[in-house]
């Protein structure tokens, strides 16, 4: 299982690595995302506040969803997944390895990214830690719900417009609470523990509905 | 040269359908140790899908699959895990050298040594620090075929494995077919060349769709 799970990492990283920065995408639409924002919003500066976590989080949550359309479907078609699923391999444990790969890819740069786009939005320093950790308790919960919906889809040339049907609706629950968590700020710990339940739940059934739908597009 | 588990499968009636047409049906063989069996049959009859049923990858067939590892007890299903997959895709991974392809499906027990000597029974052993994607379709079979090398797997199934092959290559599959039966494995073959492995072999023909 474990040999398994780092056998996919370890491909998918030194893959990533040699892919000319693309998994660069989601960091540089963070960016974007943010920037665009504060024109959008103007100088306000205590309007901006407000909202700052929110947009933060919101801006994550897109970018982390950028190329998960891509994240199943080439090992479906390359054949990849009929050996590993033949060679008696767990789909838990690739699934696992994947959305880890990713997180990795798209997700540390986004965390490392967020502070400084909290800042530009205008939040105060003070609120920077709580969003910083918000982000990395719920970050799991988003890569694997989109993960799930890349996986029911993967078997579908151009799925990208279903993928976001369903995953529109499953990151809801991690963006409220996420967004809540970094607004209420570090004494709100109940907003976190949910936060860190839905990751936890995310972790277990995401990727063991995730590894039966996969099986499901290789009959 | 280290003889492989026992395995054997069987097929009783096995049948597949999508909607109301019928993909292929009532197939029934016995596949024993050290013997070859071949699936014949025109593009669209049914070859890769029945390989795909044997393989156990569709649930939805009619009919009873079953192996044994020991002549007697036979078990329901596939024998998955103990399976050499080789599909019209190689699954290898274009941003990676022909050897790190190979060092990602290395299974834990065996060392890294029998890498170098299955791309050299192969004869892809030049290629060893070259990209994936730079490779020629006949190479990227051939890389395909030494990732089937690697395992330890009793019952091969190949779906065309000449595919892209020069003559060279076609009879390097019947040398690797020869030596896996001499370990007592079997294999299963979807192929139009014709192969003349030299094992018992017996052949299966399918007929292009019936529609119920």
């Amino acid at each position: 299982m474990i040999g398994d799970f780092t056998d996919i990492l370890c491909r998918d990283l030194l893959a990533a690595r040699r892919s000319g920065g693309h998994w660069a995408h989601g960091a540089v639409f963070f960016v974007m995302f943010i920037m665009l924002v504060a024109f959008a919003l103007g100088p306000q500066q205590s309007d901006r506040a407000l909202i700052a976590s929110a947009l933060v989080w919101l801006a994550a949550c897109l970018a982390s969803q950028l190329s998960l359309a891509h994240l199943f479907a080439p090992d479906l078609r390359d054949g990849t997944l009929d050996c590993w699923v033949s060679d008696g391999r767990s789909v838990v444990s690739f699934v696992l390895g994947k959305c880890t790969a990713h997180w990795i890819l798209v997700f540390i740069p986004i965390l490392l990214l967020a502070p400084f786009g909290a800042l530009m939005l205008g939040a105060p320093i003070a609120d920077l830690l709580a969003l910083v950790l918000s982000l990395v308790i719920g970050g799991p919960a988003l890569i694997l719900l989109g993960g799930l919906a890349s996986a029911l889809c993967a078997n579908l040339r151009g799925g990208g417009m279903l993928i976001v049907l369903i995953s529109g609706p499953l990151l809801a629950p991690p963006l409220i609470f996420g967004v809540g968590a970094a607004e209420a700020g570090l004494e709100a710990m109940a907003l976190l523990k949910i936060l860190g339940a839905i990751s936890l739940a995310a972790a277990v059934f995401g990727s063991f509905i995730s590894a039966l739908a996969l099986k499901t597009h290789l009959e | 040269m280290h003889p492989l588990p026992i395995c054997a499968i069987r097929c009783q009636n096995v049948g597949l359908s999508r909607g109301s047409t019928s993909v292929f049906m009532g197939v029934n063989f016995e596949l024993h140790p050290a013997n070859i069996l071949i699936i014949q049959g025109e593009n669209g009859s049914g070859k890769t899908s029945l390989l795909r049923v044997i393989g156990g990858f569709s649930q939805s067939f009619s009919g009873m699959i079953q192996h044994c590892f020991d002549t007697k007890n036979w078990i329901n299903g596939s024998p998955t895990g103990n399976i050499g997959w080789l599909g019209h895709a190689n699954a290898i991974k274009d941003e990676l050298t022909v050897f790190e392809n190979l060092k990602f499906w290395l299974p834990k027990a065996v060392p890294k040594e029998k890498i170098d000597l299955v791309m050299e029974k192969v004869q892809i052993k030049t290629l060893r620090h070259q990209r994936s994607y730079s490779l020629s379709a006949g190479e990227r079979r051939r890389l395909a075929l030494a990732r089937l090398l690697l395992g330890r797997h009793p019952l091969w199934i190949l779906d065309e494995p000449s595919a892209n092959l020069d003559i060279e290559g076609r009879k390097l599959i019947e040398q690797l077919l020869a030596e896996h039966t001499a370990r007592r494995g079997s294999a299963i073959i979807a192929s139009h060349d014709r192969l003349r492995p030299d094992a018992p072999t017996s052949y299966i023909k399918l007929h292009t769709g019936h529609r119920a």
